[in-house]
Order: C-alpha cells, then structure tokens, then sequence
C-alpha cells in the first residue's frame, strides 16, 4: 500500500495534503508559543538577592530541585567518569533514593532552575518550565539538567526558548501509587 | 451510489485473516460482508460526501467554541462542572485531535444528512483504512473491477500524518494506547492506531485500560512505572471522567488523546446545537434538546440519549410507527432529531460512515443493517468509485 496509488482521484494526492497539513502546524506553533521567563540560580541566597522571585518561589523550586537531584542526579558506576564530566573532587557517591539504588557517584548540586507555570497571555502561550537541579560540566558553559540537556549559558534571569528539550520532562520511571482506576467494562466503543 | 453484487472472493476469510482483521464475524453473525459493494461516482464522493463532511467538520469546531464558552450548555449536555474549566483550557491550547466519523444518511440523490458523530471512540477504522483498501487491489487483480476503479480512502496516509506531528513534538518518543483489551473489535482497532503510531516513528505501548496507573505529580503511568507523554484511549471520556482516575484527568500533564474537548462534539447535544447555528443548513437535520417544546414540533422524529452508543435506547418514530431499541443509556436526557429513514438497498438499510482524520475528510465505510436503526450486528460492506 503506497500514497501514491491510494487516493489517485483526488487532485494532488495524498503528498500534498500532509504536506499542507505539516506547514499549518508549523504555523501555529510558531505563531502562539512563546519564550518563558525564568531563571537560574546557584543558591537560594543568590535567588533571593536577585528580587526577581519571591521567597517562596526561591524556596519551593530549590526543594524540588533538591528532592530532584537526590532521585534523578545524572549518575556513573565510577568516580573517576563522574568527575571527568564535572570537575574534580565535585563528585558525591549517591544515596539509596536514587533511582539507580545508591552506591554510584554524582556530581554535587550546583543550582537550580526556578519553575513557572503555563501561561496564555494574549493569545500567546508560554510553556511550563519545571523547577530543575543543575549542574556545571566541564564541557558546556553554564548549567545542564539532569539528563546533561543544556540550560542556559549562566546565573540569572533569561528566557526559556520555547523548543528548547530542557522545558520537557521524559516519562522516566515513577512511583505508581494506584491502578485499576480506569476502564469498567460492560461498553461498546462505535 | 447502487449497491452492486461484486460476490465474495474465493478464500476471503484467509485473505481478510493474512491481514490480521480477524473479526469477519462477530457474535457468531457475518461482519465483512462483500458479496456486495457500494458504487459512487466520482462526484457522489467529492461534492455530495468529502465535501458537506469538511463543512461540517468545520461547523463543529465553531460549535466547540460555543459550547466551551458556556457553562450552562456543557451542564443541559451532561458533561460534569468540575470538567468545564479543563475542557474548556484543552481547547483553548489547542490539543489537537486525531480521528472521528460522521454518520451520515445519503442515497446517492439529495444531500447527506448528519445522524451524530462519533467523536471520541469510532471503531471499524481498520477495516476502513486496509481491510477495504486491499478488497479493491484484489477484486482488480482478479479483474472483477476494472483497473482505474478507486476508492475514497485516503485514511491511513492521514493518521501517519498526525502521529509524524506528534512525533516532531515529542520529547519522550513514545506513545501510550489503552482500551479494554478482551474485547476483540477494540484491541484490534487500538493494535492498528499503535501500528500506524510505530510507522510514524514511535515506541508504542498497548496496555488495557485497567493497567493504566497515576503517579504522585498526577502522570499516567504504564507497567513499568513509565510517565506517559501521550496517551490514545478507546474508551469513552464520559465514563472515564466519573470513574475513580477521572480527577485526575483535569491537571494530568499525561496528553490524552482524544483530548478532552472532544466531550463536546461525541454528545448528541451537539446536535440541536449545530441545528441553532445554522438552521436549515442542507446536511443538518432539525434536532432539539427533548427538552425544548419546539421538540413537539416533529411528528415524525428520532429520540437519542445525549450519551449512548450503538444504537441504544434509540427510538425512531415515523408516520406512526415506533422502532426502539433496547440499553442502559439515556439517564442523562435526550434529544430529538427529525426522523429520517436511511435508504434501503435489497433487505438492507445502509449508513454512510464518513471519516475525518487531523481534521480533514479522508475515507468512507458503509455499514448495513436489517434495522433502520443501526446497531452493533451491522455488517460492513465495501466501496468504489466509477463513473
């Protein structure tokens, strides 16, 4: 089955129509997202100095980013690898909360990002960033996240490119605390 | 449109089978049934069915706005006020859907009349998009239909197109697809959404809908405690909202497909309220909230629950007498919508399903019923298009 002999009759085929679809997406998201209003900071301290965020925003985004780091700090079976990547003697061995089980070494917390959430501001829509651990490699300027997805190039207020890989968690591994919430059966689909 | 005796291929049970389409019956009853096919002519298809569907189509999308916008309208549709904010907020982020059919009633003369749409939760897409599709290669390599024979069915290249989409934004690269698993007909038209979610470049996950799980940050997970990024159900939002994860289903940052506006259109409420936005409009019948005493007005006339599916708890009442089908729908209300008996072909009422996918018209499937209301023992029979 190929695009081509599928749908003959109509004027253009199928190419064409998914092509037009694919530039109307690219349109929109183009058209209605923008750049989050963030930033990055090393302490809360120097959040704090800064005025540009309430106590409890530096606070509570430093408590995830804390909570974060001691589940999801990027990790290595050896110090040696850890501290290549990070710098020297900026490596820990890692606790039995972390998803790997404890006992392999992470670099130390270095900062973190402040979280905001989701606006619509004039028709414009400016995404979520979530609050995140950060830390300095010795490769890339300025912070990476726990996954070494690059940040921002230093400490402070920027703006979060609305592409960038950074403003989206994986489905990483949870904790599932319930199931069999959905589906009772007895219905049809039509 | 005539109904033509093309006749059954020699061996069609193991050529539908080699395709995986293992429901040819379905409660010990014939489901694919080609010892007929439907013929259109080419302008049968464009201008009488692809065309009214993309109207209407569009007519729905307006008609989102308005019922998104009105709380009082979500609560006469029986959609629950602690859902009209989240409704109303995956529209306005535009949280684009994937598929649906119109239900139309069309004899091949005067124009296609809507009956409902099946907004959220359509089967019969498989056999729709390849099981028909491979029929007509077949029946031209057999020469039973002449070589230049074609058919409105444009649907599989659409639905790689939407999921191509959803990949581009996709950080996590997979994509999550429930239903409820035991039930044949369902699993097999999630298993063929995965398999065009797979073409498109994803890692996919079927899981039924009783595994699906919820984290502490309201993310739906799978069997190994994966986040899922999105998630295809087929299974009706109306029950999933009062089921006990339904709460969740207003801050999950889960993307949930179809998205939760669809609550608007897959309700037969939607249809008096189409009726109001363009009254008279050639593809529309007249419908009203049963409510409403203009719904007195039909003598001859249609009662639907607002939320019902295959035929249930219809009741068709026309020149004076009563079709009614039996269920457990309907305690949510109903509307009344102007009868309009569906064209007889042989024994045979037929109903003209008309696909739309990533919001445009891309394939049709006929399905055939002794009753005039159509019911879960219909059969799909095949199309073509020759002038």
């Amino acid at each position: 089955m190929t695009p081509e002999d599928r749908y003959e009759y109509v004027k253009g085929g199928v190419a064409l129509a998914i092509l037009g679809t694919l530039v109307l997406y690219l349109y929109v998201d183009s058209l209605y997202r923008g750049d989050t209003d963030t930033a990055a900071y090393n302490t809360i301290d120097d959040c704090l100095k800064d005025n540009k965020f309430g106590a409890d925003d530096c606070k509570s985004s430093f408590e995830i980013a804390s909570a974060e780091h001691l589940k999801d700090a990027p990790s290595y079976d050896k110090r040696e690898d850890c501290e290549e990547e990070f710098g020297d003697g900026r490596c820990e061995q890692t606790s039995p909360g972390h998803v790997t089980g404890g006992g392999h070494f992470s670099p130390y917390l270095s900062g973190y990002l402040i979280g905001q959430s989701e606006k619509m501001v004039n028709g414009v829509y400016y995404p979520a960033v979530p609050a995140s651990a950060l830390y300095e490699s010795r490769h890339v300027p300025g912070f990476v996240d726990s996954r070494g997805i690059f940040v921002t190039n230093k400490a402070g207020g920027f703006k979060m490119a609305h592409q960038s890989a950074a403003l989206y968690k994986p489905p990483a591994p949870t904790t599932t605390l319930a199931r069999s919430g959905f589906g009772a059966r007895g219905f049809a689909a039509s | 449109m005539k109904r033509i005796a093309t006749g059954e291929r020699p061996g069609w049970i193991q050529k539908v089978e080699a395709l995986d389409f293992t429901i040819h019956h379905m409660y010990g009853e014939l489901y694919w049934d080609e010892r007929n096919a439907y013929q259109f002519t080419l302008a049968q298809i464009e201008d009488d069915l692809e065309d009214p569907t993309n109207e209407i189509l569009q007519l729905c999308y307006t008609a989102v706005d308005r019922i998104c916008a009105d709380p009082a309208l979500m609560t006469r549709m029986a959609i629950p006020a602690e859902f009209h904010e989240a409704i109303l907020r995956s529209w306005k982020w535009s949280d684009r859907d994937i598929y649906g059919r119109f239900d139309l009633r069309y004899d091949g003369k005067g124009p296609a009349r809507l009956f409902e749409f099946n907004a959220d939760t359509p089967t019969s897409l498989f056999e729709s998009a390849v099981v028909q599709w491979e029929w007509l290669q077949d029946m031209k390599r057999l020469g039973r239909l002449k070589a230049d024979t074609d058919q409105f069915n444009s649907i599989h290249e659409q639905l790689i197109g939407a999921f191509q989409h959803f990949k581009n934004t996709s950080d996590s690269g997979v994509f999550h697809f429930g239903c409820i698993t035991d039930n044949e007909e369902d699993y097999l038209t999630t298993k063929y959404l995965a398999d065009v979610a797979f073409q498109a470049g994803f890692e996919v996950v079927l899981l039924d809908m009783e595994e699906i799980g919820i984290d502490p940050e309201n993310w739906f997970t799978d069997l190994e405690d994966r986040r899922m990024e999105n998630l295809f159900k087929l299974y009706p939002l109306e029950f999933m909202v009062h089921q006990d994860f339904g709460v969740h289903l207003i801050s999950t940052p889960t993307k949930i497909h179809e998205p939760l506006w669809k609550m608007t259109l897959s309700n037969k409420g939607l249809l008096p309220v189409l009726w109001e936005m363009a009254p008279n409009h050639p593809n529309l019948l007249p419908a009203y909230f049963a409510d409403d005493p203009q719904a007195l007005r039909l003598e001859n006339a249609v009662r639907k629950p607002l939320l019902s599916r295959e035929g249930a708890n219809v009741t068709l009442t026309l020149e004076g007498t009563t079709v009614a089908v039996d269920g457990e729908y309907g305690a949510e209300g109903y509307v009344v919508q102007e009868a309009c008996l569906l064209p007889q072909f042989g024994d045979d009422y037929a109903v003209v399903g008309s696909w739309v996918v990533a919001g445009e018209a891309c394939g049709i499937c006929i399905r055939e019923d002794k009753s005039p209301i159509t019911q879960n023992l219909s059969r799909f029979v095949p199309h073509f298009i020759m002038d």
